[in-house]
């Protein structure tokens, strides 16, 4: 742990964010949702860490409660589209050839479309919510990782190690799980992370435009939003939220490096 | 004075070592061998006398190249020399090649760089770089791009982009080992020929013995970093007093005798 | 007469290339054309062939591991089935030439040589049957939990011959299993397959271009172009008496020690 840097500090900051998000459920200075118009905009002090925003929310509670928002979302992301797209990936992969191509070209449309569409044709069906967010952003970017998967696996099946296997009688599954899956795990633990790093981007960005996370729920993202028409009065509003995104994002992108690095024999010094 | 003397040359990555204190000197005109396996560092010492070494290599000792020492030239230096004073033939000729340029104005980069040549003089000279390395119809092959050339005719194309400014030291590197039997000993007689023409001395780097034999006067053998043993080829073959040198003499041997007891009498 | 142990008839092999015009047929390349084979039970036969040539396909389609475009491959006289497979793959196994890329980076020694263990069902016990076959190959026993990339070259080739030897085989196919080794190296396992090829009985067929390590293994030989077998024979009458143009140029251009004086 002393030398992988990324690990240790992926690790930290995930756990902060998480224990935030942890700490709020049973806990917060103010209730988050609490308006007190009398001190709108009110400097960090001791009673107010952060200080409030325009409606007198204390932002600090704010910024715990919408941490909940944004791990859950970035981990139901995370779930959905690494199942969704590893198994699409590989089963294309694995598939006789026109079926590879159909399943090609189809997720090539799929990754055409942004993220932001599929959100705004699921709340138009459902009206907005987390739940609707989630669900586009895993769709879209299942996609790119459906797409990367099944290249990386199209390479591995032409490996000489796998044609051993196949020379030994394995049958796919088992070829699947003994040496496909070890030997994209980097490449997934990656992707996982950068999933994650855009569901919580993503999440924000979906409620700043009104189509996730619905008022009055807290989330960074619309923390971001309304701050924005404060900007000539208050700047530092929008400092917090925004640093809280950075460093979550950033945790998540560390430790996904991280996690590649120590997981990975051919790393590792030889014992000889 | 001999035309390139290399003293006690270190070439180190961090803590490892991998080529350790050698030496040795050619004269012009000179062709030496250097063979050792994989590991043994002799790619090492050509990239440090090209100054082609990666950064994280570290490099010791003196390279003295017509007088010149070659280690404390800075990059813009050392770039003015190489492909025009000295140049290298790598190993392998897909990956030495770009593959978005065509292989005439490949070749013809070096002159263009170097000897200032206009765009059309330095397309002319390279097709008749191309005529001077043994390939066939080169007014159209020098419109190929690598990929559509075969392994024999790309290395080829390296040779050439390696002579265009008529360097006085040429340095190759396992230039047949990815090629197949057929066309080794064609691009091998091609190497001699221009050297032998052009007086230039050659560096022939390879873990093949036999063709190190034909490509050399002198030999260096080289194992761990090391040059074990250096001697001219006979005296290499008829007494080798390392024991390294004196296995890879006998398993040469060996393997050819082994060999001739089939072909003895060949018809080919 | 008795059947010849693998026999390849009329074999062809076709890979489809992009196109190249917009109407009219792809252009295709014959990887194997018109190929007649028979390897007899304790032949030692090499396959002799540039890059090209058409002889790893051959191999791939020997074992099974790649389907012909036409003609047929038959195992003791018969056509494979899918529930005869297992046996087949049982007998006849294959080492790869490139020791780095034919290990899975990702298992242990112990879980390569284990693969064909489990996955053809071998009868004996498995961890028995690993430590012999590592005698066998002359590795120590200290090995078995290090990964490929901790082993050198020849270590490497020692355990992927291991893994081939790991279900008592009878015919064994080497795809160059020396062109990635060092001069050293590359004699200490020759002197390994030999030695195992005798003591274990087994049919080889042999892929190379070096016409040395052809000779050093194998009695009869086949010359391999551009998909099809050019010239066959004893080692002894390829080598000696070349028929084939090719077949001269490829002996004549064997790189020879110079005469000492």
């Amino acid at each position: 742990m002393n030398r992988n840097r990324n690990l240790f500090f992926g690790i930290c900051l995930v756990a902060f964010s998480s224990t935030m998000a942890l700490l709020s459920v049973l806990w917060t200075p103010y209730d988050p949702l609490e308006i007190n118009p009398d001190i709108s905009l009110a400097k960090p002090s001791w009673s107010h860490l952060l200080g409030t925003d325009v409606l007198g929310r204390d932002v600090f509670s704010n910024l715990l409660a919408g941490s909940r928002t944004t791990l859950i979302t970035a981990f139901l992301v995370v779930m959905i589209t690494m199942s969704l797209g590893v198994t699409t990936g590989i089963g294309a992969a694995l598939s006789p050839r026109w079926f590879n191509r159909t399943a090609i070209y189809s997720i090539d449309i799929v990754l055409a479309l942004p993220a932001v569409l599929f959100a705004i044709v699921l709340a138009a069906i459902r009206g907005p919510s987390t739940f609707t967010a989630v669900i586009a952003i895993s769709i879209a970017t299942a996609a790119a990782v459906a797409q990367v998967t099944r290249r990386e696996v199209n390479v591995l099946l032409n490996s000489d190690y796998v044609l051993a296997a196949r020379a030994c009688n394995s049958n796919r599954l088992r070829i699947v799980r003994r040496h496909i899956l070890p030997n994209i795990r980097a490449s997934l633990f990656i992707q996982a992370s950068g999933a994650a790093s855009i569901a919580i981007l993503a999440e924000s960005t979906l409620s700043y435009l009104g189509l996730g996370t619905t008022p009055p729920a807290p989330s960074w993202g619309r923390m971001l939003a309304s701050s924005q028409q404060y900007l000539i009065i208050d700047p530092i509003v929008a400092l917090w939220p925004g640093l809280a995104i950075i460093f979550t994002v950033l945790g998540f992108n560390l430790l996904g490096d991280g996690l590649r690095e120590a997981l990975d024999p051919t790393l590792r010094k030889s014992k000889s | 004075m001999k035309f390139l003397e290399v003293n006690n040359l270190t070439v180190s990555f961090g803590n490892k070592v991998v080529v350790d204190n050698a030496s040795f000197e050619l004269a012009a005109g000179e062709r030496l061998g250097i063979i050792g396996e994989s590991g043994s560092g002799k790619t090492m010492i050509a990239l440090a006398v090209i100054g082609l070494l990666p950064d994280s290599a570290t490099a010791t000792g003196s390279i003295r190249l017509a007088g010149e020492e070659l280690l404390t030239l800075n990059d813009q230096q050392m770039s003015a020399r190489r492909g025009n004073q000295l140049a290298m033939v790598f190993q392998e000729p897909l990956t030495a090649l770009n593959p978005l340029m065509r292989v005439g104005k490949q070749i013809a980069q070096p002159l263009r760089n170097h000897k200032k040549l206009s765009r059309n003089a330095g397309l002319a000279r390279a097709i008749a770089l191309c005529t001077a390395v043994g390939l066939p119809d080169p007014e159209h092959i020098v419109r190929a791009y690598p990929h559509q050339l075969s392994g024999g005719q790309r290395q080829r194309i390296g040779l050439a982009i390696a002579i265009a400014c008529s360097p006085k030291l040429l340095i190759v590197d396992e230039p047949t080992t990815a090629l197949d039997v057929s066309v080794q000993k064609e691009v091998l007689k091609t190497i001699n020929d221009l050297v032998q023409q052009q007086g230039t001395s050659l560096v022939f780097i390879s873990h093949d013995l036999p063709v190190v034999s034909t490509m050399s006067e002198n030999i260096a053998v080289m194992r761990n970093g090391e040059i074990v043993e250096q001697a001219n080829i006979s005296a290499l073959f008829n007494n080798p007093h390392h024991e390294y040198s004196k296995k890879l003499v006998d398993l040469a041997r060996a393997t050819e005798n082994k060999f001739n007891r089939f072909t003895i009498g060949s018809t080919a | 007469m008795s059947n010849p142990l693998i026999e390849a008839k009329t074999l062809c092999r076709d890979f489809k290339l992009p196109r190249t015009a917009i109407s009219g047929a792809r252009p295709v390349r014959h990887a194997v054309a018109d190929l007649d084979l028979k390897i007899e039970v304790g032949d030692r036969l090499g396959v002799v062939g540039e890059s090209g040539s058409g002889k790893t396909t051959l191999a791939k389609l020997l074992l099974n591991l790649d389907k012909p475009t036409s003609g047929s491959i038959t195992f003791k006289g018969q056509k494979l089935s899918l529930s005869d497979m297992a046996i087949f793959r049982r007998e006849v196994q294959i080492i790869f030439q490139d020791p780095r890329s034919s290990l899975d980076p990702r298992m242990t020694v112990e879980q390569i040589i284990l693969e064909p263990l489990e996955c053809l069902d071998f009868q004996q016990n498995h961890q028995s049957r690993i430590e012999q076959v590592l005698q066998q190959v002359e590795l120590d026993p200290t090995i078995w939990l290090r990964y490929p990339h901790e082993l050198s070259g020849g270590q490497r080739q020692r355990v992927a011959i291991a893994r081939a030897l790991a279900t008592q085989p009878s015919v064994l196919i080497a795809d160059e299993p020396v062109s990635a080794l060092d001069v050293l190296v590359r004699e200490e396992i020759l002197q390994l397959l030999s030695g195992l090829i005798e003591s274990l009985n087994l049919t080889l067929v042999l892929i190379s271009h070096d016409l040395s390590v052809i000779s050093r293994l194998c009695e009869k030989v086949v010359v391999m172009r551009d998909g099809r077998i050019i010239e066959s024979g004893t080692t002894q009458d390829v080598f000696r008496t070349p028929q084939h143009q090719f077949t001269q140029h490829l002996i004549a251009s064997v790189p020879r020690l110079p005469t000492i004086k």
